[in-house]
């Protein structure tokens, strides 16, 4: 009868944990969750992940930004500048992507999962 | 009107013996709700293990195969999606299994050949899943978690698989084409 | 043999940490640095640098953006807002030697295109109110614009002779709007290459130019015109610059219309016909005032192209469809789900 470990069963089970943390490295690590960055005038703000739905106000030199993150894109709500660029520019969702309130000196960068763009031509 | 007599062997019995308790086990694991789509304990893989240990590579086949076709007939889902997804990995859990025949018997048991046959399965149906029905790369995320899965139910399966040959040895062992059932 | 294999198992874990280490991927040597000048936000990517060799570097083409930014603005208070005050007075102008150079080139560029780029139609933005921070609310009047065009200023209006300028047209006002940006973009890769630094995007809002590689080629992503997210995407080679004009950039609406600042010297009113064209040609400053003049060309864009040498070329209507150039087609790669509805057009 086939009963009992053999050494096959080692081997095979050692090959199969080998193969199940490859997976996580090469599935999970290579792609980090994409995460955006808030720049305020020429300096970086802060470095937000794009996982959950949440707003939040960012103090640029005229006032209040209001920006809204969601998993994997971001936007601007409202901008005390005048003439709203930034809330019409909409969701910036691929990295590289921009949107920027020049007037209040706060800009918005997605940084990629994997960073397929070094740059997006607008 | 002539009647026609089916005859049947030993060896048919047995194979819808098999393949019967097999698609039961098929059906309530579709009835069981599971957190992942795709995240099952493979009991009815341990079948066609099981028959393969115990008669051979014909009677498996048979077994699989079996269990997914009536299996997907009885939960309506012949055709769809969900049964090319079970053939999928049926057919990849059989090819491991032959592989791992071909490697020898004595060299390796139920425990190796149940790990085989479950990251088989589940990596054939992965495959199927992204070449026919998402091919979207974020479908691949899902793929550690279950084959970690695949690693934990295939070595489950194996010591299951080990636990009752080792009873059927204990109460003589059925030979292939001589068993008879009762 | 299984006590053996038992024994062996315990270097399992070990085998495992080693190739999750291998694994891992290195942090790429890339440096980037981003401020705000013309108008835009400017980001600068170095690879395969150390900080400290690219950091005066990086300083010294921030001090030159700014610099062009204070003079070449076209509406706050510049030395090109002098110049202009001066030309429409009727007098002779003092023009610096490099502000000179750069205006013989615009020149060039203004005949190439055959008057489609125009650096004179700085009166005719201020009349659209697109002189200013905001965004314009209405059209101008018809008769306003028609005055304009009576009187039509143009580059060859004006003359360059030793270091002095002078208009011969009242109205000639320049607007380095669509040339400023490639200039300063080929300043900074110049500064780039006498530092020895050979890997590079320089990218002013958008439009770049991107020089070597860094690990693999700089992949550069196009914009969508309508759409959020990346309509398709290029791998550079060597040293290639990519401009875009899109009519998505500035506009505002009036009654249901879309009024975009690339306006066709020729009626005065915005471009029709195109939603957002983009070149590739070696230099930015060609590049930049390209994307413009084949914008307004509107479908009459391949000779236009062809007049200014540019090869790649790839146009998208306002209702999706895209057109290639030869040339272009064999780059560019659709990054849409559906492959939008594509036209080569020949060059002649």
């Amino acid at each position: 009868m086939n009963t009992g470990i053999r050494a096959g069963d080692f081997l095979v089970a050692g090959l199969a944990l080998v193969l199940v943390g490859w997976s996580y490295v090469h599935f999970w690590h290579s792609e980090p969750a994409a995460s955006l960055e808030v720049w305020v005038d020429g300096a970086r703000h802060a470095s937000l992940p794009l996982i959950e739905s949440r707003t939040l106000a960012i103090e640029g030199v005229l006032g209040a930004s209001r920006i809204e993150l969601a998993p994997g894109r971001a936007r601007f709500l409202a901008s005390p500048c005048e003439s709203k660029r930034c809330v019409h520019t909409g969701w910036i969702d691929q990295g590289g992507m921009v949107a920027a309130c020049l007037p209040n000196r706060v800009s918005l960068h997605v940084q990629g999962r994997d960073r397929r763009y070094d740059a997006i031509n607008l | 009107m002539p009647v026609e007599t089916v005859t049947t062997r030993p060896e048919d019995h047995r194979i819808a013996w098999l393949a019967a308790l097999a698609i039961a086990i098929h059906v309530l694991e579709a009835a069981i709700p599971s957190p992942v789509p795709g995240l099952k304990p493979g009991l009815a893989n341990l079948v066609t293990l099981l028959a393969l240990l115990a008669f051979g590579w014909r009677t498996a086949v048979w077994v699989s195969l079996l269990r997914v076709l009536v299996g997907s007939l009885i939960l309506g889902s012949f055709l769809t999606p969900t049964f090319m997804l079970s053939l999928a990995g049926a057919l990849a859990s059989l090819l491991a299994l032959g592989l791992g025949r071909a490697l020898g018997r004595h060299w390796l048991g139920p425990l190796g050949l149940s790990l085989l046959a479950a990251l088989g399965h589940i990596s054939g149906q992965f495959l199927l899943a992204y070449a026919l029905f998402i091919p979207h790369p974020g479908l691949w995320h899902l793929f550690p978690p279950l084959l970690t899965a695949a690693l934990i139910f295939g070595i489950l399966n194996g010591i299951i698989a080990n636990l009752a040959l080792q009873g059927v040895d204990r109460i003589g062992t059925p030979r292939e084409g001589t068993a008879s059932r009762t | 043999m299984t006590a053996e294999i038992r024994k062996r198992l315990y270097l399992l874990p070990v085998l495992i940490a080693v190739l999750l280490a291998a694994c891992q991927p290195a942090e790429p040597p890339l440096i980037e640095r981003r401020f705000i000048a013309l108008g835009t936000i400017i980001d600068i990517s170095l690879y395969g640098i150390d900080a400290e060799r690219a950091d005066p570097v990086l300083a010294a083409i921030e001090r030159d953006f700014h610099r062009l930014h204070h003079d070449w603005h076209a509406w706050e208070e510049s030395r090109l807002t002098t110049l202009n005050t001066t030309l429409q007075q009727g007098k002779r102008a003092p023009v610096p030697a490099g502000l000179a150079a750069v205006l013989e080139q615009a020149r060039g560029l203004n005949r190439s295109s055959g008057g489609l780029f125009e650096p004179a139609i700085g009166g005719l933005m201020a009349l659209w109110g697109f002189h200013g921070n905001d965004l314009p609310g209405k059209v101008p009047e018809a008769d306003a614009i028609a005055a304009w065009l009576a009187e039509r200023p143009r580059m060859n209006d004006l003359e360059l002779e030793g270091g002095h300028a002078r208009s011969t047209n009242p109205r000639l006002q320049l607007d380095l709007g669509a040339f400023a940006k490639g200039v300063a973009v080929d300043r900074a890769i110049d500064r780039l290459r006498d530092a020895g630094i050979g890997n590079a995007i320089v990218n002013a809002g958008g439009d770049l130019r991107a020089i070597g590689a860094r690990e693999r080629p700089w992949r550069i992503g196009i914009r969508h015109p309508r759409a959020p997210g990346v309509l398709a995407s290029i791998e550079t080679q060597g040293d290639e610059s990519i401009f875009t004009s899109g009519d998505y950039e500035r506009y505002f609406e009036a009654e249901g219309k879309r009024y975009h600042h690339i306006i066709d010297p020729r009626n005065g009113y915005p471009a029709r016909g195109t939603a957002s064209l983009t070149v590739i040609h070696s230099e930015a400053a060609v590049a930049d005032a390209a994307a413009t003049a084949l914008f307004v060309a509107g479908d009459a864009w391949p000779q236009t192209a062809a007049d200014m040498g540019i090869e790649r070329v790839m146009r998208v209507r306002p209702d999706g469809t895209v057109e290639l150039s030869p040339a272009m087609a064999e780059r560019i790669r659709f990054e849409t789900d559906i492959e939008p509805e594509v036209t080569l057009r020949g060059l002649p």
